[in-house]
C-alpha cells in the first residue's frame, strides 16, 4: 500500500506540493488527475523518492522512505517500476538492452533468460521486431511501448505512469490505454496513473484524485467524481461528462 | 534601499559560488569512494577509453607536433641571434615535457572531454534518464562519472606522452631543416639534459588535470536544469571551469615541484 501524508514541496519560491495527503491499496490503480503544472508529476518523483519533500511523509507497505539514503531507497525501487513521461530510454541502448537493463544490473538471471524475459515483454507490448533497434529509430508509440515493457521486465509490484498517452495520437493514445488496462488485470500490480487526460482516467481507474495548484481538491471513485459539485471539478468535467459515463456504464 | 540591495547581491552570488564548490567537492569524493565501481561497469570504462583516448589521438598527434616544431623555431631564432642554437634541443624538450606537452594535452581535453562528458550527461538529465537510472536502483555516480573519471585517469598520460615525443620529433625535424642542427645531436641534447624531476612533473601533471577535467565536466552534466538551453550552458561551463582549473593546477605545480625538488 501507498500512503502519502501531508507532502509539501516547495521549489523557487513557491509550493509545488501543498499539504497533499492520499492512499492507493495494494493492487488498487489510481488515477491523478489535474491540469499542466498542478504538482502531478512531482508527487510521482516524490512517491519513488527521486526528490525529497520539504514537508511530509511517504509510506509505501508501511514503511517510511522519505529521508532513506540512495542506497537505503534502492530495495523499494527494486519493487517498483516507473514509466516517465518522455519515455527516459537509454538512448545509447538498443531496445531490447533498455527492457533488460533492470534485469542485467539487479538480478542473478542467465543472459538466456533475460533474452527471453525481454521477448515476452516485446510481444506484451506487440513490438516483437525491435529488439536490436535504438531508440531513434523508432516513432513516439513504439517509445512508449519500450517504456511499458522496460518498466513491467521485473514483474515490479508497483508501477508508476507519469502521463503515458499525452503527445500521442489517438490511435497509439488508446493502444497505450488498452495495454495499461491489460497489466492490470493480468499482473495485479498497484498503480498510479497521472494524466490530464479524462477519457484515460476513467478507462483505466479504480480510483481517483484531482489536483489543482498543488492540492488534492477530490479524492473517490469514477462515479463521486461524475456527481461531485465542486465548481473547478464541474468545470473541469463539463467536456467528457456524458462520455465518462458510458465508459464506467460500459465497464460495469 | 538600492544601496542596501547593491551590498546584498555580491554576498549572495559568493554563497551560492561557496555552495557550488561545496558541491563539487562532495561529488569529486564520491567519485574516488566508488572507483572501484569501474570494474563492475568495466564495459562503459572501455568504452569511455576509446572514446576519450584512442579517439583523440589523431588531435594529440597534431597539436603535439605543432607545439614542438613552435617552440623549436621560436627558441631557435633567439638562440641563434646569441650563437647559442645548439642548445635549441635542451630548451625545446624542457619546454615540451614541462609544460608545453602536458599543458596543452590538458587544455585541448578540457575541451573535447569536458564537452563531451557535460553535453552527454547534461542530455541524459534532461531527458530523465538519469532518474530512469536512479529509479532502477542504478547509482549514476558508479555507471556514468566513474567510468569517465577513470577512462581518462588512465588514458590522459600516455596521450600527453604522444604528445611529448611528437613534440620533440616536430622540433628536431624542423630545427635540422632551417636552423642546421644535426638530428643527432639535437635528440642527444634533448634526453640526456631531461632531469628526473621534469619527467616526474611531465608524468603527473596530466595525472591531475585527467581527476579535475572528468570530475567537473561530470559534475555540470548531472546538475544541468533548463532543457537544450542548460545542455549548452553546462558544456561551456564545464569547459570553461575545466580549462582554468588545469591552468591554476599548472602554475600550482610549478611553484610547489621548484620549492621540494
Amino acid at each position: 500500500m501507498i500512503r502519502v501524508e501531508h507532502v509539501t514541496v516547495e521549489g523557487e519560491g513557491r509550493k509545488i506540493l501543498d499539504d497533499v495527503s492520499f492512499q492507493v491499496k495494494s493492487g488498487e490503480t489510481k488515477v491523478v488527475l489535474g491540469p499542466s503544472g498542478a504538482g502531478k508529476s512531482s508527487l510521482l518523483k516524490i512517491i519513488l523518492g527521486l526528490w525529497k519533500p520539504t514537508a511530509g511523509a511517504v509510506f509505501i507497505d508501511g514503511m517510511e522512505i522519505t529521508h532513506l539514503s540512495e542506497r537505503a531507497l534502492n530495495p523499494i525501487r527494486r519493487r517498483t517500476a516507473m514509466v516517465f513521461q518522455g519515455n527516459a530510454l537509454f538512448d545509447s541502448l538498443t531496445v531490447a538492452e533498455n527492457v533488460g537493463y533492470f534485469l542485467q544490473e539487479h538480478s542473478t538471471m542467465s543472459a538466456a533468460e533475460i533474452y527471453e524475459r525481454v521477448e515476452d515483454c516485446l510481444q506484451f507490448v506487440n513490438l516483437p521486431d525491435t529488439m536490436n533497434l535504438l531508440p531513434e529509430e523508432i516513432s513516439g508509440g513504439m517509445k512508449k511501448r519500450v517504456a511499458i515493457a522496460r518498466a513491467i521486465a521485473f514483474h515490479p509490484e508497483i508501477i508508476l505512469y507519469d502521463e503515458p498517452t499525452t503527445g500521442l495520437d489517438p490511435i497509439n493514445a488508446k493502444t497505450i490505454t488498452e495495454l495499461i488496462i491489460k497489466l492490470k488485470q493480468e499482473r495485479h500490480a498497484t498503480s498510479i496513473i497521472v494524466t490530464h487526460i479524462l477519457r484515460d482516467a476513467f478507462a483505466v481507474g479504480d480510483s481517483l484524485a484531482v489536483m489543482d495548484n498543488g492540492n488534492i481538491v477530490f479524492d473517490g471513485s469514477p462515479e463521486e467524481l461524475l456527481a461531485c459539485e465542486l465548481p473547478f471539478i464541474q468545470n473541469f468535467l463539463s467536456e467528457i461528462r456524458e462520455e465518462a459515463r458510458l465508459i464506467l456504464h460500459e465497464q460495469r | 534601499m538600492g544601496n542596501h540591495s547593491i551590498d546584498i547581491a555580491p554576498i549572495r552570488a559568493l554563497k551560492m559560488k561557496l555552495l557550488r564548490l561545496q558541491e563539487y567537492s562532495i561529488f569529486a569524493v564520491e567519485n574516488v569512494r566508488a572507483l572501484f565501481a569501474a570494474w563492475r561497469y568495466r564495459r562503459d570504462t572501455l568504452e569511455q577509453m576509446y572514446l576519450i583516448g584512442a579517439q583523440a589521438f589523431p588531435i594529440v598527434f597534431i597539436s603535439g607536433m605543432f607545439s614542438g616544431v613552435i617552440m623549436a623555431i621560436e627558441a631557435g631564432n633567439r638562440l641563434e641571434t646569441f650563437g647559442a642554437k645548439l642548445l635549441v634541443g635542451r630548451t625545446t624538450a624542457l619546454a615540451v615535457v614541462r609544460e608545453l606537452g602536458p599543458v596543452i594535452t590538458g587544455l585541448l581535453m578540457a575541451a573535447r572531454t569536458g564537452a563531451k562528458n557535460a553535453s552527454e550527461l547534461g542530455s541524459m538529465q534532461v531527458s530523465e534518464q538519469i532518474d530512469a537510472l536512479r529509479a532502477f536502483g542504478t547509482n549514476p555516480i558508479e555507471k556514468l562519472a566513474v567510468p569517465r573519471l577513470v577512462a581518462a585517469l588512465v588514458m590522459f598520460l600516455p596521450l600527453t606522452l604522444v604528445a611529448d615525443l611528437i613534440g620533440l620529433l616536430g622540433g628536431m625535424t624542423v630545427s635540422d631543416i632551417w636552423l642546421h642542427v644535426d638530428r643527432g645531436f639535437f635528440w642527444h641534447s634533448a634526453v640526456y639534459d631531461l632531469k628526473m624531476k621534469d619527467i616526474i612533473v611531465g608524468c603527473a601533471k596530466p595525472v591531475v588535470f585527467s581527476f579535475f577535467i572528468s570530475t567537473i565536466s561530470c559534475f555540470y552534466g548531472l546538475a544541468t536544469t533548463g532543457g537544450t538551453v542548460g545542455v549548452g550552458r553546462a558544456a561551456v561551463n564545464a569547459v570553461v571551469v575545466a580549462s582554468v582549473v588545469v591552468l591554476f593546477n599548472d602554475y600550482i605545480f610549478t611553484k610547489v615541484i621548484w620549492a621540494i625538488l
